[in-house]
């Protein structure tokens, strides 16, 4: 009779207390600390900046959530597989330049405009997917590549210049006092919503969505039970690549005209929502906390910038705050236990 | 039966030694003093203790053998020897001053060189470089060039024979050299101790004989060896002592010639010596052939073998680590590992299996060896890793519906007495028996005609193992035919209806569940035949 | 010739295959090379001398990169610590009288102080190294911003004028590079070397034999950013000016180079003989497409596409490699 001692063994130190046990029990399914920490920045915000709190301020912070909510839709989800998106500017750019210049430029139908937005980045997209899953290519260096290539494709269009404006029915979606039939909100939180929820459903609730979990958490188990992760690359990349794409053309209309450099605050404004939101590399996480991510930094952005900070003291701010998140989610195994 | 004694070989004179100069003194010295003396060593790793009170001493001038099953913590002790990890309580010396725990730095200067099982080198690093590894500071080179080729030169071809290439990159060479230089990198730091944790696994036949001969040199110079092996033949050539670990203690340690295969078995595994009943009579008649490898043959020279299952049996794979019993399961499941043909038969229908969709695609399944890295998704929660292959069958409008998933799992849960809390916890919060049993039911749900589990009951309790046993028992009943690779020689005693033993990946015996003994298991691993 | 005795690919190695393992810089040398002959076809009157110039803040930059690659990691925040230099000096100490000699010191302290974080928060903290050092890069170019937010011009002549414009007959950037590949060879020169190499090639190896691993690699990050100091220094010479967004795009293209070049991702294969040569063809693609005609504009994109290529090429090399 074979008595080996294994995981069932009791024995251990003393266990860590009830407390911290049911906290990080509730933390890991909904981000508390996240919340809690909005109601803190929300009561600095009414504190220190004048004019905060009325119906039309908390809207503005929503809008420019919601932007910073849709470029990290695709974030989310490739960060789910494991990695990092770096070609969420380049995307963003081409959708702005697409809508702006090079639908009317080429004369392309409402046919030939949603071939342009859905198609061309789902194949740009998914190439880089598919080439990282085949030849085991490190997502970022290959997403960086693809950012040059989607943002040399928008220069080309434009010969490097700066793009027409918006069209106005465009700008109109995100204007603070805009209406949505009816409704005292402004259509792109509408949007912002529709697609969270559409986003969130899907990943919770569909076979899709399960699979692309298993391929984050597992890619080798992913594979043994019988999930075709290439694919699953090759559908996540496009997919953000898509997201990146629709979100530039919505920021084109926030920001009243684009140029080349449009997309790039969004690269680390959406990184930092999805890290500080609470979804790890490879998983658990979901949409959900992406979008409280983005309300938080957002918030967090406001507050600053409202009390005198530059958007350039922001951006550090963001660089620590996304370090400091990532101690807390994301850190690696010592070399003792890789020997 | 082994010769008592083993004849010490005379030293060669054209070996240029590489052995400290207190050989001598070593030698006038009684043989007495330890070099490495542990007590009462504790070290978990999270939940999962791995020592609790291991003893272990190497005295001078000794080739000390340490053996234990998986999960004895023999490799945890060598762990903490070589400094990779630090114990949470107990007492070590090396040479009676106190032991430098938690560095593997202060471990080879200390003067303790291991060679792990894991060939460990630097791929496109050249070979002469790999030797000295470690020799260096981080700016500073402690080594003139010259004496570095040279020492390098001659080790290797002590070890090999023919040296290799010192300039080539050592991943280049093969498996066996590699893990001599390994070794040899070990012997250039003139250790007073030597740790080969498995290290002659990977080694062929030559290399070890030539091996053993420079640790026979090592140990006349009173330097003192710690060897790791599964191989009885190795442990009866060059142990001086033995010390068996089980469940994180020691539980005996014996002189040469003190101790047979037998008794070590019984000491690693805990057996006491009264007869067991069996877990079930297996007297249901078996269903036509499922299965069949033909012409198989796991690699380029060895024998070509047939193997047919059939509907109904449980069929354990055996063998020493190693000797194709892996390849030859992965081979079943599509993996093209081999030459030869596997083919499913369904009725009427024989078709051939040439890789893992096809497989799926006929109800044959598999479980994997390694829990974490092959199957199970600890992030995600138990109900989800049960349903996750089969999760199209939960689906209402496309939607998973989570009701669904768990009136299936409702059942794998009682009939394998799975115990967990609620099904939304992440798997990681359930043991390692449970997980499995988790596992198992994911491919279970699956319907498969054929079942294939690699070592599936590898560190997991006894309780939860019989409840594995159980639902192999009923579904085989049902028509399942089960194929498994099993480590545990009680449990090839107790479960199979057929034990088929590898050796030097072939077929070397089947077993019948009436003519299968211990001994005989055991004896066919090794080539020895037991037949009385 | 090797022969493999054991495993399914037993036999002799292909000479192409050999030869491109075992010195992998030979593709960027040959690109480079045809471009070379290239362009010398398409524009004989090519101003080699400011070519150098220009070519040398990215060749330095690449050889930046290649510290921190080979030994495992990677470091994104290189570009914006190029910039920060050149803000520094341009904007800063210049000014203030501090523009000799004794900035190079001052400026080599905050790039070694750079690399010093992002190897702690590696190697110490034990975040990935992407991310560690992409939300440094994040940090540092919100500094740059926030020292330069409009471009600073240097006036005057400055010691800085020695590594563009031409000293005598040599070319001023092939000085820079000159000092900074001594800089790099005499690091090498060293048991740094092979320690790099070791922690780059299989760190647990390195590890299990005793090697300081932490010590090796917090000091490949610290000599990169050193190195982007030297990188950003070269720019400014060149452009006599600094801003926040001057470098921005050679993370990019030093990145390529580093692929290019044969230096793998994974580390401990490489070096920077490759990075050097990889920069070269890179940026002999820019002159040549300039010299033309193509628009400036195309130049992301062509510069995209060299990079997603070159990495494919590396990985599918080493993927048949481990393979055996």
């Amino acid at each position: 009779m074979t008595t080996t001692h294994t995981e069932d063994s009791v024995s251990t130190a003393q266990p860590a207390s009830s407390f911290r046990i049911t906290f990080s029990r509730a933390q890991q399914k909904f981000p508390i600390l996240q919340l809690l920490l909005i109601v803190v920045v929300l009561i600095l915000a009414f504190v220190t900046l004048p004019g905060f709190g009325s119906y039309y301020s908390i809207i503005s912070v929503l809008v420019l959530a919601a932007l910073v909510g849709i470029t990290a839709i695709g974030q989310t989800v490739v960060v789910l597989t494991g990695g990092f998106d770096l070609s969420v500017p380049g995307f963003i750019v081409l959708g702005a330049v697409s809508v702006s210049t090079i639908i009317g430029q080429l004369q392309l139908g409402p046919l030939g405009a949603v071939v342009m937005m859905l198609l061309v980045p789902a194949l740009l997209g998914g190439a880089a997917g598919w080439l990282c899953h085949r030849f085991q290519i490190s997502p970022i260096v290959m997403t960086l590549a693809m950012n040059s290539i989607a943002l040399g494709i928008a220069a080309v269009a434009t010969d490097g210049s700066v793009a027409a404006s918006a069209p106005d029915w465009l700008r109109g979606l995100s204007v603070p006092v805009g209406t949505t039939f009816g409704l005292p909100v402004p259509p792109i939180i509408v949007i912002w919503v529709g697609i969270g929820v559409l986003v969130t459903l899907v990943l919770a609730l569909t076979p899709a969505g399960r699979r692309l979990y298993a391929t984050g958490a597992n890619m080798r188990a992913a594979d043994n039970a019988l999930i075709r992760t290439r694919w699953v690359w090759v559908a996540v990349y496009a997919f953000s690549a898509i997201a990146s794409m629709v979100a530039g053309a919505l920021l084109l209309g926030f920001a009243g005209g684009a140029d080349l450099t449009l997309g790039n605050p969004y690269l680390f404004l959406g990184l930092a929502a999805v890290i500080v939101g609470g979804t790890v590399a490879g998983g658990p996480g979901d949409y959900i906390k992406t979008v409280i991510g983005a309300v938080l930094i957002t918030l967090v952005s406001t507050v600053f910038i409202g009390n005198g900070f530059t958007p350039a003291d922001r951006q550090i701010l963001l660089g620590v705050i996304i370090l400091v998140a990532m101690l807390v989610y994301g850190r690696e195994r010592s070399l003792r236990d890789r020997v | 039966m082994p010769e008592p004694g083993v004849e010490t070989q005379p030293v060669p004179t054209d070996v240029q030694l590489v052995i400290p100069v207190e050989s001598a003194v070593a030698q006038k010295t009684a043989a007495s003093s330890s070099r490495i003396h542990v007590s009462g060593l504790c070290k978990s790793y999270g939940q999962t203790v791995a020592l609790v009170d291991a003893d272990f001493d190497l005295r001078r001038g000794e080739v000390h053998a340490l053996v234990g099953e998986n999960g004895s913590g023999k490799s945890t002790i060598v762990k903490v020897l070589s400094g990779i990890q630090l114990p949470d309580g107990g007492t070590a010396t090396v040479d009676g001053a106190p032991y430098p725990v938690g560095s593997p730095r202060a471990s080879i200067a200390a003067g303790v060189a291991t060679v792990f099982q894991e060939v460990l080198s630097v791929g496109p690093m050249s070979v002469v470089d790999n030797l000295w590894l470690g020799a260096d500071g981080v700016f500073s080179k402690k080594v003139d060039r010259a004496s570095r080729r040279r020492r390098a030169q001659e080790i290797l071809a002590e070890l090999l024979e023919v040296a290799p290439d010192l300039d080539a990159p050592i991943e280049e060479l093969g498996l066996s050299d590699r893990q001599a230089c390994s070794i040899a990198r070990a012997l250039l730091r003139d250790p007073k101790v030597l740790i080969l944790d498995e290290a002659t696994s990977a080694l062929d036949h030559g290399t070890r004989e030539r091996l053993f001969r420079r640790v026979r040199l090592l140990t006349a110079g009173g330097a003192g060896v710690i060897i790791i092996s599964h191989r009885m033949d190795e442990i009866e050539d060059i142990a001086d002592r033995v010390t068996v670990l089980r469940s994180g203690r020691t539980v005996a340690v014996h002189e040469r010639n003190g101790w047979t295969p037998g008794q070590l078995v019984s000491e690693m595994t805990g057996v006491d010596r009264e007869v067991r009943q069996k877990i079930q009579t297996r007297d249901h008649s078996l269903g036509p052939v499922v299965l069949g490898a033909y012409q198989m043959a796991l690699g380029p020279h060895s024998s070509p073998f047939e193997l047919e299952f059939r509907a109904g049996e449980i069929v354990g794979l055996a063998g020493l680590e190693g000797h194709g019993q892996d390849l030859f399961l992965r081979a079943l499941w599509g993996d093209r590992v081999h030459a030869g043909s596997i083919v499913k038969t369904d009725g009427e229908r024989r078709d051939s299996i040439r890789n893992r969709r096809d497989a799926s695609q006929h109800h044959i399944a598999y479980v994997p060896r390694e829990r974490r890295d092959e199957s199970t998704f600890g992030s995600m929660s138990i109900l989800e890793n049960f349903a996750l292959v089969t999760i199209s069958r939960d689906t209402r409008a496309g939607l998973i519906s989570r009701k669904a998933s768990r009136s299936r799992f409702a059942k794998f849960i009682r009939d394998m007495r799975i115990k967990m809390g609620r099904d939304s916890d992440r798997l990681s919060t359930l043991s390692g028996g449970n997980q499995q049993k988790v596992v198992v039911a994911r491919w279970l749900s699956a319907d498969p005609d054929v079942l294939l589990l690699n070592d599936p009951t590898r560190g997991i309790d006894i309780n939860a193992k019989r409840d594995l046993y159980e639902m192999l028992g009923t579904v085989t009943s049902a028509g399942m035919c089960v194929v498994m690779l099993s480590s545990d020689v009680d449990e090839q005693l107790e479960l199979m209806d057929r034990v088929v033993v590898f050796r030097d990946e072939t077929v070397e015996r089947t077993f019948s569940r009436e003519d299968v003994t211990r001994e005989s298991l055991v004896a066919a691993f090794f080539g020895e035949d037991m037949r009385a | 010739m090797t022969t493999i005795t054991s495993g399914p690919l037993s036999g002799t190695l292909r000479l192409s295959d050999l030869s491109l393992r075992r010195r992998p810089y030979l593709l960027a040398g040959g690109l480079s090379l045809l471009l070379l002959i290239a362009t010398v076809i398409v524009q004989p009157a090519t101003n080699w001398s400011g070519q150098i110039a220009a070519f040398a803040p990215l060749a330095i930059a690449a050889m930046a990169s290649t510290s921190s690659v080979l030994g495992g990691g990677i470091d994104l925040s290189i570009s914006p610590v190029m910039a920060l230099t050149g803000i520094l000096y341009a904007g800063y100490l210049f000014p203030a009288g501090l523009g000799g000699i004794e900035a190079l010191p001052i400026l080599v302290a905050l790039g070694a102080l750079v690399g010093l974080v992002n190897g702690f928060i590696v190697v110490k903290l034990r975040l990935s190294p992407l991310v560690a050092t992409l939300a440094v890069m994040f940090i540092v170019t919100g500094v740059n911003l926030r020292l330069a937010d409009r471009p600073f011009t240097v006036t005057g002549d400055t010691w800085l004028r020695v590594v563009s414009g031409p000293l005598g007959p040599i070319p001023g950037g092939l000085i820079s590079i000159v000092i900074v590949v001594l800089l790099w060879y005499a690091l090498m020169a060293t048991a740094y070397r092979r320690s790099i190499y070791a922690v780059g090639g299989n760190d647990a190896t390195a590890y299990s034999a005793g090697m300081r691993v932490a010590a090796i690699r917090i000091l490949s990050y610290v000599f990169g950013s050193v190195l982007a100091v030297f990188a950003g220094l070269s720019l400014v010479g060149l452009t006599s000016s600094a801003s926040a967004t001057t470098s921005s795009s050679y993370l990019l293209v030093a990145l390529a180079a580093v692929a290019i070049g044969g230096t793998s991702l994974l580390g401990g294969r490489g070096g920077v003989l490759g990075s050097i040569l990889g920069a070269a063809a890179l940026f002999l693609v820019q002159t040549l497409l300039s010299s033309l005609g193509v628009p400036g504009a195309a130049l992301p994109l062509i510069y995209g596409i060299v990079l997603a290529a070159a990495l494919v090429v590396g990985a599918a090399i080493a993927l048949r490699r481990t393979k055996r």
